[in-house]
């Protein structure tokens, strides 16, 4: 069993052969028939228990597939709330991989509390994220862990604008521990590995826009760009007998999503600070080196603590409109995508005029990085020369640097 | 003369998750000082989410969140029973069935062939409580589980006492924090049935209680049914009630 990633997997070396088998164990949920019947705003609730770390982004992506097939435009405050709770997402999803499950790896330590004792620095940096990340998103969603006020239309209620203020000044106390979190990324000692592929990333409606909420395509490193209702087609999910997570690819080939991708296709987009950070480093050796995901996701760290005080400024000087918007159930289908912490997420839903699910598809970002990461882990089985017991741990690092979601790869 | 060290063992600690989201997990990191000093108290010997090296066990207490869906899972769940002197379950998974029990035994087999294919051989047998395999001493409800619950619970448990169930409903904590009534608005609620300790937070922000912390004692459904359709279908209300209470009599008996 893989410790310290989210869910239940192992892995299965066979270093004769040189083949890695990635066994995913979690038990099956059965989301997508459990939805069958069900009404709208049932989706949104209960998709978000997919997953207890990224809880937010399902709400998000089920509750804009249900708004596509309805034809809701929520108003533009509802928007950049759900932006805001998108930052807190990121930093909150972030922060738990980077410092509880991927540091230990990079220090030499078997667990994230052991931090707080040998590098108390580093902890309380976390800590402190981590809480500003947990303030929003209980702010905006009454919770931290599956969101209350997010409907169909916008939202049931959104927080007091003294409230956005106290968000704004805890953010501003981050920067610095979000900077310390990039600084530290840097300073880490990353695997060699040079393993190319595709990497796919929903693309912001705004052309100056780092991906958040608003989404026009899915592009790709190769140009082979497609819309987003055609994922379908590109997409494909294989069932492998030793997974209970289907496997996706792209042109029939493993392929890569998530911070280091959203880096790579739509880095020149980034918040001044963290293209500072970014103008430091040669894009060149990140690409096709998954462990640089980690260095990736510290650089959006500091990237969405800015772009949430942005947005705070912008509501502190507009104001909120009305939280939300009326609307009429209606027969059809709609596909909400997101770009989650660990990359693209889709909800594809179709509804009958009543507003009950007749039709669902959710594929989750790790499905998605699945395949590639045993290819990954195969090339390294075929290419290192380190003994057994080494190449097993770095390609248990390997898995870790992924940041999978087994629970949502299982769902 | 004996040489006697006073100085007292920790009481050690297990966190099992099996199929489930994780977010009562999420809750528990989330405690975080409040959770570093509860750590002080005790040796955590066992956590796949937090650690790599992990004690096989006994444990004095056992902490599981999550539903056993699989063989595995199932065998694992009667083991860590055996070997562990105060088993807790944590989150509606763990206690209720949750999510997860929305899809009923009868109904896996079709679903496996839709999802996957029709040769997958599927690991899921059935969602269900811990309780319906093993006794459990203490539930802590939610999904996800509280916070300040989980705080309350485990203080209480390492004090050597075993915690005890909120005695009132969801409403008495609704009515001291005053949102309007929604049963009085026509709206789906199940708070008046339901175990109170989450503050009516899903009632304050705007959605209706779905009842994820079970039943609170002397629950009167029969009541609550009447009042619902008033202005719910009889499958409506299935449906509401279905979200996290599948797998208990109150929702079967709604058949």
């Amino acid at each position: 069993m893989i410790a310290k990633i989210e869910g239940h997997g192992s892995l299965n070396i066979n270093f004769k052969a040189k083949k890695v088998e990635l066994n995913i164990l979690e038990g099956e949920r059965l989301f997508e028939e459990m939805l069958i019947g069900k009404s709208y705003e049932q989706t949104y609730w209960i998709t978000p228990r997919i997953c207890g770390v990224c809880p937010i982004v399902h709400a998000l992506a089920s509750v804009k597939a249900v708004e596509e097939t309805f034809r809701i435009q929520v108003s533009h405050s509802s928007q950049i709330m759900r932006e805001l709770m998108m930052c807190s997402q990121m930093l909150e999803s972030h922060i738990l991989h980077l410092i509880f499950l991927s540091l230990p790896d990079y220090l030499g330590m078997d667990r994230g509390t052991e931090i707080y004792q040998k590098h108390p620095k580093y902890f309380n940096m976390a800590l402190k994220i981590k809480k500003t990340a947990d303030f929003i998103a209980k702010a905006i969603g009454g919770r931290p862990v599956h969101p209350v006020t997010i409907t169909a239309g916008g939202f049931f209620k959104f927080p007091k604008i003294e409230v956005i203020r106290e968000i704004k000044i805890q953010l501003q106390n981050i920067i610095d521990d979000a900077e310390g979190l990039v600084n530290l990324a840097l300073s880490l000692k990353y695997p060699a590995l040079y393993n190319p592929c595709e990497y796919l990333s929903a693309e912001p409606k705004l052309a100056d826009e780092f991906p958040i909420y608003s989404f026009s395509k899915i592009s790709s490193s190769r140009n082979s760009n497609f819309e987003i209702k055609n994922y379908i087609k590109e997409i494909k999910e294989l069932v492998v007998p030793y997974s209970t997570a289907k496997f996706a690819q792209h042109f029939k080939q493993g392929f890569m999503v998530g911070s280091l991708a959203r880096v790579l296709l739509f880095g020149n987009r980034l918040t001044p600070l963290a293209s500072q950070y970014l103008n430091k480093i040669n894009l060149d050796t990140l690409r096709f080196n998954p462990y640089y995901n980690n260095l990736a996701q510290a650089l959006e760290v500091l990237h969405y603590t800015e772009k949430a005080i942005n947005i705070c400024d912008f509501a502190l000087k507009n104001g909120l409109e009305k939280p939300m918007v009326g609307f009429k159930t209606r027969a059809g289908r709609g596909v909400g995508v997101m770009e989650a912490p660990r990359g693209i997420l889709y909800h594809d839903y179709t509804f009958d005029s009543r507003g009950n699910a007749t039709d669902i598809n959710i594929i989750t970002p790790t499905v998605q990085n699945l395949a590639h990461i045993e290819e990954d882990a195969n090339f390294i089985v075929e290419h290192s020369d380190a003994n057994e017991s080494e190449i097993y741990h770095q390609i248990e690092m390997l898995v870790r640097a992924y940041d999978p979601c087994i629970t949502c790869s299982v769902h | 003369m004996t040489i006697q060290n006073t100085k007292l063992l920790k009481p050690t600690i297990a966190i099992y998750d099996f199929t489930d989201c994780e977010g009562c997990e999420v809750q528990l990191v989330s405690l975080l000082e409040d959770f570093l000093q509860l750590e002080k108290r005790v040796e955590i010997v066992n956590w796949r989410l937090g650690q790599e090296h992990n004690h096989p066990g006994p444990f004095d207490v056992c902490i599981i969140e999550g539903t056993p869906i699989t063989l595995l899972e199932q065998k694992l769940l009667k083991e860590l029973r055996a070997k562990s002197k105060v088993l807790v379950g944590l989150g509606a998974c763990a206690t209720l069935g949750g999510i997860p029990a929305i899809v009923s035994k009868k109904q896996r087999n079709a679903m496996y062939k839709k999802i996957y294919s029709e040769n997958y051989k599927p690991r899921g047998l059935d969602s269900l409580p811990l309780a319906n395999y093993v006794p459990v001493d203490y539930l802590i409800h939610g999904c996800p589980a509280d916070k300040a619950d989980i705080l309350r619970s485990l203080t209480d448990l390492l004090a050597g006492k075993m915690p005890a169930p909120f005695p009132y409903p969801v409403c008495m904590e609704c009515k001291l924090k005053g949102p309007e009534c929604r049963l009085l608005n026509q709206k789906p609620c199940l708070g008046p049935v339901s175990q109170a300790g989450c503050d009516a937070v899903c009632v304050r922000g705007g959605t209706g209680c779905y009842g994820c912390r079970g039943n609170v004692s002397g629950a009167n459904w029969t009541s609550l049914k009447k009042t619902l359709s008033q202005f719910m279908t009889h499958d409506e209300m299935k449906k509401y009630v279905s979200v996290f209470l599948s797998a208990t009599d109150e929702y079967k008996n709604l058949k």
